[in-house]
């Protein structure tokens, strides 16, 4: 469907950006920390774009300025675990991501790609934060990041480098229209999987300079995390191989056939960012996560996999809709906040910043007019960094 | 199924026979023989779309017609009686735009029969000709609770011919065939086949252009048959006679546009040639919505969910228009989105304050009235065909409510807690 940017960001441009006091006190809303716990009638104090305190009975400084949150409820700020924001194009975009020069492609960097323009109206829908994934397309596409989606380009990238990312099974064959393949030489899996495993010898041999080298260089040493695309029940299980023979920490994305292989999942302790339910799959899209149903995430969570939930969208759709669906076909509600706080913060490597509502913790909240996981419930406001980005 | 799923419903006869009895004020339950194709739909709130919602309402289903609604109706000696307490009843949903049987789930996006490129115009294709039913997609449809969809092919060329309704009753095409569903234009540059036109005003020029040709042609047969002597008979032409049936107003046509101006020139062919025509996409719905309302130009809009941000301002276009009383449809263009999401997105427009009646109707009644089989399918009324979904929650717009049964032509196509599907084994399990 054709977008009009300039609308989006008419509508960033006529956000609210009141002159944050220096504490903002958010009081009597129910608290839901993104981690299980829920505190009725809390407050939550932000000072200097850090929670402080969270609790009932809080002193509130008589300069605070006091959002209320009567009636309401307080989470952290959705993490939407895997967009295209970084990718230099959209999920059925109209315009195809800027290509490099061959399949490996480790020193591309998704923080140096991010368009925050496209970011407004995630923030409305209480986003607050996203990995942005590099070219999806490449067997190594680069290294991805975790930002902000409020703020200036410098505070709102949180981590610009979380892991390296790769693609496995047709999303990096490129089953797509002519000019928009891949500019992949390997067009099979082994293929691919060779690149992957010759690019990681390499680098452990300290044969491969700069950026790329650095990043693999910290892949191996266990410092972030191998990402890798994979669909099929196989191609997740070749992951899971590849990763043993290198001893690399996995998180598998997409994974629609995760659910046939979700105990051995649980096993290894692999978590799963899940493919979005919500799908372009017209031209353009990988026709293996075609093979993914809406009761995937209840599955592998009912399997004891750590989950986190996602859109692999450039512009549109919201995770707050993923974690809707997946709560209507199994996942708890529960999990499913979870999912888009507390543990997609751990699994993206930024679980010490964000996804919590805790002292210390980035004063990234959103206030909600309902229980967020719910079709009919909106956000009221948006804080990133203890400001108020959004207010209906 | 897995345990989502909700424990099956249906009761013995008797018991709620008795229970509807009683609150209707009759005599105590009666034991009776089925009678095939005999069932009634009991105890839920059931949202007939013409009328109001009917709270602990009964849908009464013989021979595949919906034979009586109401609150107060007596159950039918014979009917196998569904419970469907603190569930909802809605008519079977439509899918107002779709590419199902060409764009296939299981055959990659390329190679398909969507489009016939030969020339820039088609209106003498057929689309029920070309359709492949084996289209694992189908399944996800009746699960989504879609029970009728305009399948149309196109959009790379400006008239890519047309379009046909069909009801998911299982089988071939020609088991599904239900209705003729128009022409379809599309106003677009982005086509660079030979012989194409390259700019949107070129394709406006090419298609007023056959439509004055066409008429021409209805001159010369009018001619003729008033004065046999005088002229002869043009000879038959498929592609004058397909867009002649526009001129009398005996087929619709949508027009693809997305963009101010892509929707100006469908507006413009309106006003000029008075075409029973809608917009489908319609993307600036917002901008045209007032010219819309006041030339009586529907819009079938979307794709909705895979693209939109519940924030999106493109949703307040339908919003507009169905405010100012224009018609508003909804579709999923598959395979650019699940059918399966179709009626989830009734919901987006609801939140961005469209009345609930008005999104349940944009994604039923008034696709059917776009298509002009109002009086078949697209509400629950007495003489309609029995197209009946049964979802599990009393909010029929929920994304918590789950589709768990559907009927087509009074035949069940789906069941959520018995895992049929008419559509056989085409899909993943957990559809």
């Amino acid at each position: 469907m054709f977008r009009h940017p300039a609308l989006a960001i008419a509508v960033a441009a006529g956000f609210a950006f009141p002159a944050g006091a220096q504490t903002l006190a958010i009081v009597g809303g129910e608290v839901h920390t993104g981690a299980g716990e829920v505190l009725p009638g809390a407050t939550v104090l932000v000072e200097g774009g850090r929670i402080a305190a969270v609790g009932a009975d809080l002193e509130v400084p008589a300069d605070a300025e006091i959002l209320s949150a009567e009636g309401m409820v307080v989470t952290p700020g959705f993490l939407d675990a895997h967009t295209l924001l970084g990718a230099g194009g959209g999920s059925g975009d109209e315009t195809p991501p800027a290509l490099g020069e061959g399949p490996v492609l480790p020193a591309a960097r998704a923080a140096d790609r991010f368009q925050e323009d496209l970011a407004p109206l995630w923030l409305r829908s209480g986003v607050t934060a996203a990995y942005l994934a590099p070219d999806p397309r490449l067997v190594l596409g680069g290294t991805g990041a975790v930002v902000k989606l409020a703020g200036s380009r410098e505070t709102a990238v949180v981590d610009e480098e979380v892991a390296v990312a790769a693609s496995f099974g047709e999303s990096a064959v490129g089953d797509r229209p002519p000019g928009r393949d891949a500019p992949t030489t390997r067009t099979t899996r082994q293929g691919m999987i060779y690149e992957l495993r010759n690019t990681l010898i390499a680098a452990g041999e300290d044969s491969i300079e700069g950026a790329a080298g650095r990043a693999l260089g910290r892949l191996l040493a266990g410092e972030i995390p191998l990402r890798m695309l994979a669909n099929k029940p196989d191609d997740i299980e070749t992951a899971l191989r590849v990763a043993g023979e290198f001893d690399l920490r996995l998180v598998v994305d997409q994974a629609a056939g995760a659910p046939a292989v979700a105990d051995r999942l649980a096993e290894a302790g692999i978590p799963v960012v899940v493919g979005p339910m919500v799908l372009g799959i017209g031209d353009g899209g990988p026709m293996e996560l075609r093979g993914h149903t809406p009761e995937a995430a209840a599955i592998l969570h009912d399997a004891g996999v750590r989950i986190a939930l996602s859109t692999f969208a450039g512009r549109g759709r919201s995770v707050w809709m993923e974690a809707v669906l997946a709560a209507a076909h199994g996942l708890p509600r529960d999990a499913a906040l979870a999912a888009v706080t507390s543990d997609a913060a751990d699994i993206l490597g930024v679980g010490d910043r964000l996804g919590r509502v805790a002292s210390g913790f980035d004063a990234d909240l959103v206030v909600w007019d309902g229980h967020p996981v719910s079709t009919w419930t909106k956000t009221a406001a948006v804080i990133v960094d203890g400001r108020v980005v959004f207010r209906r | 199924m897995r345990s989502v799923s909700r424990p099956a419903t249906r009761i013995r006869p008797c018991g709620i026979v008795a229970a509807l009895a009683a609150a209707a004020g009759l005599a105590a339950c009666v034991p009776a023989e089925p009678v095939p194709g005999l069932f009634a739909i009991a105890g839920g709130v059931v949202h007939p779309v013409s009328s109001e919602p009917i709270p602990g309402g009964v849908v009464v289903v013989r021979d595949g017609k919906i034979e009586a609604v109401g609150a107060d109706i007596a159950v039918p000696t014979g009917a196998e009686v569904i419970d469907a307490t603190g569930k909802s009843v809605i008519p079977g949903i439509i899918e107002s735009h779709s590419h199902m049987g060409f764009k296939m789930l299981n055959l990659p996006a390329t190679g398909s029969n969507n489009n016939e490129l030969s020339g820039p115009i088609n209106a003498h294709v057929r689309a029920v000709d070309g359709l492949d039913s084996s289209d694992p997609a189908f399944a996800i449809a009746v699960a989504g609770g879609v029970t009728t969809q305009n399948v149309t092919t196109g959009s790379r060329s400006p008239n890519s011919g047309q379009a046909v309704l069909l009801k998911m009753r299982g089988g071939t095409v020609e088991d599904m065939v239900f209705a003729p569903a128009g022409m379809k234009f599309a106003i677009r540059a982005t086509t660079p086949y030979p012989g194409f036109p390259q700019t949107e005003q070129g394709v406006f020029d090419l298609l007023a252009g056959e439509l004055e040709a066409a008429q021409e042609y209805l001159d010369r047969i009018a001619a003729h048959e008033a004065d046999p002597a005088a002229s002869s008979r043009p000879a038959r032409n498929l592609t004058r006679e397909a867009f002649g049936r526009l001129l009398t107003r005996d087929s619709v046509v949508g027009v693809h546009s997305h963009s101010e101006a892509q929707m100006g020139y469908a507006l413009e062919l309106k006003r000029r040639f008075d075409l029973d025509l809608y917009i489908h996409h319609g993307d600036r719905t917002d901008v045209h919505a007032e010219e819309m309302a006041r030339l009586g130009v529907p819009v079938s809009f979307g794709p909705i969910l895979p693209f939109d941000s519940p924030e999106s301002p493109d949703l307040l276009g339908p919003v507009r228009l169905a405010e100012l009383g224009g018609l508003v449809a909804f579709h999923q263009d598959h395979p650019d989105g699940h059918q399966y999401f179709l009626r989830h997105t009734g919901a987006m427009f609801v939140r961005r304050g469209m009345p609930r009646a008005e999104a349940l109707a944009a994604l039923t009644r008034n696709g059917a009235r776009i298509f002009h089989v109002e009086d078949r399918i697209g509400s629950l009324e007495p003489g309609m065909d029995a197209d009946i979904v049964l979802l599990d929650g009393p909010d029929p717009l929920a994304w918590e409510s789950l589709v768990q049964r559907v009927w087509v032509d009074g035949v069940e196509v789906f069941n959520r807690d018995t895992g049929y599907n008419v559509f056989g084994g085409r899909i993943p399990r957990g559809w």
